[in-house]
């Protein structure tokens, strides 16, 4: 059973977030970024906004964020998705270099993660 | 209670190429040809430069001094074949603010937007199912109109090295690992990129790039030989220059 | 001139935390450390990595790390870091490097690193207890210790050198404990550590710092602790956001020891636990964080973790009227449409 959003490779040198089920909603940015952090080794991080959303119909969190990946000047943005569905978490995450791919390449995100089905 | 966790990834990758036969180290833009750059300025942009050790672990180190060594070597070398050049180069201008931030983040981004071309175009197997028979496309962005803007220049060349140099340590763990157990271990990465961009566009029109480089970046002649190899087939280079030491 | 662009990459790069008060200040204690004279030869800059780092460049280029600054107890205790670093640039250990290099000796160079395949521990943790990210040997770091220790003599700070290496030490342990890792034995140094032991350092500074009039001199522990409360969030929010629970806790707990709990740090441990999220955690956040509103410098942020945390452990009720209070006092924070829907349902 998986319990990390992704996958826990060294347990002692980096240990990954263990999802709760029991998480509030506003709490899912929270891990989102704790698990972001630790796969991309990242120190900077920021929470843009999170609000309400949906995923494949059930009631979920949008998440913009911004982040450098260390020893890289290149800004990036991304936009996760994320739903608790039967104690199950469901995440869709899209990011890319702020300077010209994200936003040219948002609306396709969006329009993936609006028609998801899971 | 253990929770089974589903994730669902979104992954954009970008314009990939057309079937080729393994590892290629350069591409133009169809419709890009010599005869668009006859009479444009180029922007010679600061090169990118990282030079350091591979730790026995295979991590790299920094190194401050092959950095700067190698940095003066490269920025000597290009300006030494100035006059190789067809076109007229235009240096990169001393800036502050937002527009140094423009100048900096281009650069970023098209040592990201090049290591792509290089993992997901030029190594044939890496392609990507969604973007198979895609042609040489790749884009810096419409933002990339504020160097054109800021330097008068229509064309930018980006210029990057990277390389590590394997520790005592790490070579020694190469023999080891090999003596011991057969097994092949890496020591060293030599990573070089050369990129036209029009500035209009963004467009890369043409790139060199390569994980395995020659040349040692820390000496004159080492730096002489890399140069040779990031201009090679430069389209703005007078006609039998190109390869010339 | 060449050097420059390294340092233009760092002045415009995302990772800079860029606030001029805090440069002047650290420049400020620089000056205070190495002298007048001579400081004019570093800038500084402050990066947004929480990890226990300093490094001068041979041009004069200064990188403090946020997470070397969460670590420091006192202006003296950052000024033998900052002499340290300031003592490799004069030395000029890395261009002296360089040439001996290029006369053809590095076969010379590498006998004296003979026996380097050996593993090398040090990466377990993330935290690996080095000062530099430029690479010198072991008896140059040892210099440079030196030379930093006689400058702070020089100055006027106290030398307080010790207590850092002591408490990195101690900090490694806690992380070695929690993940089930052996811990290190730090009496000498391995063939491949480039840097002495905590423990000899701990040793040589110990001694230095028991010398006639070493202690005299204002630490300046209160101003230190104005100047980082200030921007308390910027250089905790990698280790409270991080995977390393017992080392950022160690931090935590050290700086409140040492300096006092105000709210925004009792706030910033409560973070800590809840963003663990044991279910003992939640409770103890919970203390915190109510704890943390009875005190001066207590953000917004507080009341959510309430509201969070309560909710969490069944108390609805309460919870809703903290986190109502949140959005009250922080009217237009990043997540409160997600909290306004929390309220809804």
């Amino acid at each position: 059973m998986v319990s990390n959003i992704y996958r826990e490779r060294d347990k002692k040198r980096n240990p990954m977030p263990k999802f709760d089920s029991g998480l509030l909603l506003p709490e899912l940015a929270d891990f989102f970024e704790k698990s972001f952090r630790a796969q991309n080794q990242l120190s900077d991080y920021t929470l843009i906004e999170s609000s309400p959303a949906t995923l494949n119909g059930a009631k979920g969190l949008r998440v913009r964020y911004r982040y450098t990946l260390p020893n890289d000047e290149l800004t990036r943005l991304g936009e996760a998705r994320l739903a608790v569905v039967k104690g199950k978490l469901y995440v869709a995450n899209f990011y890319a270099p702020k300077l010209h791919y994200f936003d040219s390449h948002l609306p396709e995100a969006n329009n993936i993660m609006d028609t998801l089905k899971f | 209670m253990i929770n089974l966790l589903k994730v669902l990834s979104v992954a954009f990758l970008l314009n990939l190429a057309q079937p080729v036969l393994a590892q290629e180290r350069g591409a133009v833009r169809a419709g890009f040809s010599e005869e668009k750059l006859r009479g444009q300025k180029i922007l010679l942009l600061r090169p990118s430069v990282w030079v350091g050790e591979q730790s026995t672990a295979g991590l790299p180190e920094p190194n401050a001094d092959w950095t700067a060594q190698a940095r003066e070597l490269l920025i000597k070398e290009l300006s030494r074949r100035q006059a190789e050049f067809s076109n007229e180069l235009v240096n990169e201008p001393d800036l502050v603010g937002d527009d140094a931030r423009a100048f900096s983040e281009h650069k970023a981004l098209f040592n990201s937007v090049a290591g792509s071309v290089m993992t997901y175009q030029f190594f044939a197997g890496n392609r990507l199912p969604t973007r198979k028979n895609k042609p040489f496309e790749w884009t810096l962005g419409a933002n990339a109109k504020r160097l054109a803007e800021v330097s008068g220049a229509r064309y930018g060349l980006f210029v990057t090295i990277n390389d590590q140099y394997g520790s005592f340590g790490r070579k020694l763990f190469q023999v080891f690992a090999a003596g011991m157990f057969g097994v092949g271990v890496k020591s060293g990465q030599h990573i070089g990129y050369a990129g036209l961009v029009d500035l209009e566009t963004g467009d890369l029109v043409w790139l060199n790039a390569d994980a395995e480089m020659g040349g040692d970046v820390r000496t004159g002649d080492g730096m002489q030989k890399r140069v040779s190899q990031l201009l090679e087939d430069f389209p703005g280079l007078k006609s039998g220059q190109a390869a010339a030491k | 001139m060449e050097m420059d662009e390294a340092e233009r990459g760092f002045r415009d790069s995302p990772q800079i935390l860029h606030d001029e008060r805090l440069k002047t200040y650290l420049s400020g204690v620089l000056c205070k450390t190495v002298g007048f004279d001579r400081c004019g030869a570093a800038r500084i800059y402050v990066v947004k990595d929480h990890r226990f780092n300093a490094s001068m460049a041979p041009n004069g280029l200064m990188i403090v790390n946020t997470g070397l600054l969460a670590r420091m107890h006192s202006e003296a205790e950052l000024s033998t870091v900052l002499g340290h670093e300031f003592g490799h640039f004069e030395l000029r250990h890395s261009l002296n490097r360089f040439r001996a290099l290029r006369k053809g000796t590095d076969w010379l160079a590498w006998l004296g690193m003979a026996g380097a395949a050996t593993g090398n521990d040090m990466t377990a943790t993330q935290n690996a207890i080095i000062l530099g990210f430029f690479s010198y040997n072991r008896e140059q770091e040892k210099d440079a210790d030196f030379l930093g220790a006689a400058y702070v003599r020089s100055s006027p700070y106290p030398l307080r050198a010790s207590a850092v290496w002591k408490r990195l030490a101690e900090e490694d342990d806690a992380t070695r404990e929690e993940r089930k890792l052996r811990k290190l034995k730090r009496a000498t140094p391995g063939a491949t550590d480039t840097h002495p032991t905590g423990a000899q350092r701990f040793a040589y500074f110990s001694q230095l710092e028991a010398e006639i009039g070493a202690q005299n001199g204002d630490d300046g522990q209160e101003q230190f602790r104005e100047e980082t409360s200030r921007i308390l969030p910027d250089i905790f929010a990698g280790l409270v956001k991080g995977n390393d629970f017992a080392g950022a806790d160690y931090v935590i707990r050290s700086r409140g020891d040492a300096l006092g709990w105000d709210g925004l740090l009792l706030h910033t441990r409560a973070e800590l636990y809840r963003l663990r999220g044991n279910p003992r955690d939640l409770i103890t956040a919970r203390q915190f964080y109510e704890k943390a509103i009875t005190l001066p410098g207590a953000p917004p942020e507080s009341w959510r973790g309430i509201g969070l945390t309560a909710m969490r452990t069944g108390d609805t009720e309460n919870g809703k009227v903290a986190l109502k209070e949140y959005l009250a006092k922080a009217p237009t924070s990043n997540d409160s449409a997600a909290i306004k829907m929390l309220l809804e349902n």
